[in-house]
């Protein structure tokens, strides 16, 4: 400690050393997170140790989102703009190594601000989150996150409470 | 190789290669989307236009974030 996130970089961060209980999560850094930034599909945000800076922590990828709606009642749609497409920012993936218990909320911190932060250059209404599994899906919801439509494995949390959230911080 | 010539591909290696990209393409487009229907929506919005709180775990997270990280 202190921690610090950084873009992941192949050359510097030791990805092969990452070890969560999710082995998916595993290969993905390891195998695909890089191809996708080169793709422009996700980024992924590494938390590294100020005094190991090498070693991974934890990790999460952050990519855009689009929410489709129905038609809305009528007292709803005249408080929105005719949009029938949403923009929303999406958490792919978000794992830390077992060695570093408790900071997987630190991740979840990371992507929320910047999620928020990057509102300002590109709309984005609620961070979406995918859930690989129960345990995950308890993780989100202790946090505030809510099922979004009916697919039991996607969570959303409103950026309003994002942004109430960031400026607390004053 | 029918499917190739009529789509413009000098071979059929290329024409899968696309076909493949096309497919991987259109999976990931759909999996960074949510089609709600009326009543989801209109819970969505609601939640959008009227935002809860921060939940006191993420509240306690954001201030160990903080002291943590730098």
């Amino acid at each position: 400690m202190p921690y610090r996130f950084e873009l992941l970089d192949a050359a510097r961060h030791n990805r092969a050393g990452f070890q969560s209980a999710a082995g998916a999560l595993n290969a993905y850094l390891q195998q695909q997170a890089r191809k996708d930034a080169d793709r422009h599909l996700a980024a992924t945000f590494v938390m590294v140790d100020d005094a190991a800076p090498t070693v991974i922590v934890g990790f999460y990828t952050l990519s855009n989102y689009t929410v489709e709606l129905a038609e809305l009642p009528a007292d709803l749609a005249r408080k929105l703009p005719r949009y029938p497409r949403l923009p929303a920012t999406l958490i792919g993936r978000l794992a830390r190594d077992d060695r570093f218990p408790g900071t997987g909320a630190l991740l979840l911190v990371d992507a929320l601000a910047r999620a928020y932060v990057q509102t300002k250059v590109s709309g984005s209404l609620a961070v979406v989150a995918e859930a690989k599994d129960d345990t995950a899906l308890r993780f989100y919801g202790k946090h505030g996150f809510v099922q979004l439509g009916a697919e039991p494995n996607r969570v959303y949390l409103a950026m309003g409470t994002v942004e109430q959230l960031v400026r607390s911080a004053g | 190789m029918e499917a190739a010539g009529l789509t413009g591909h000098s071979s059929v290696s290329s024409y899968i290669v696309q076909t493949l990209q096309d497919s991987a393409s259109r999976t990931v487009q759909q999996a960074r989307r949510t089609q709600l229907d009326a009543a989801e929506s209109a819970a969505f919005v609601q939640s959008l236009l009227a935002p809860s709180a921060p939940a006191p775990a993420l509240q306690a997270a954001f201030a160990c974030y903080r002291e943590q990280v730098r």
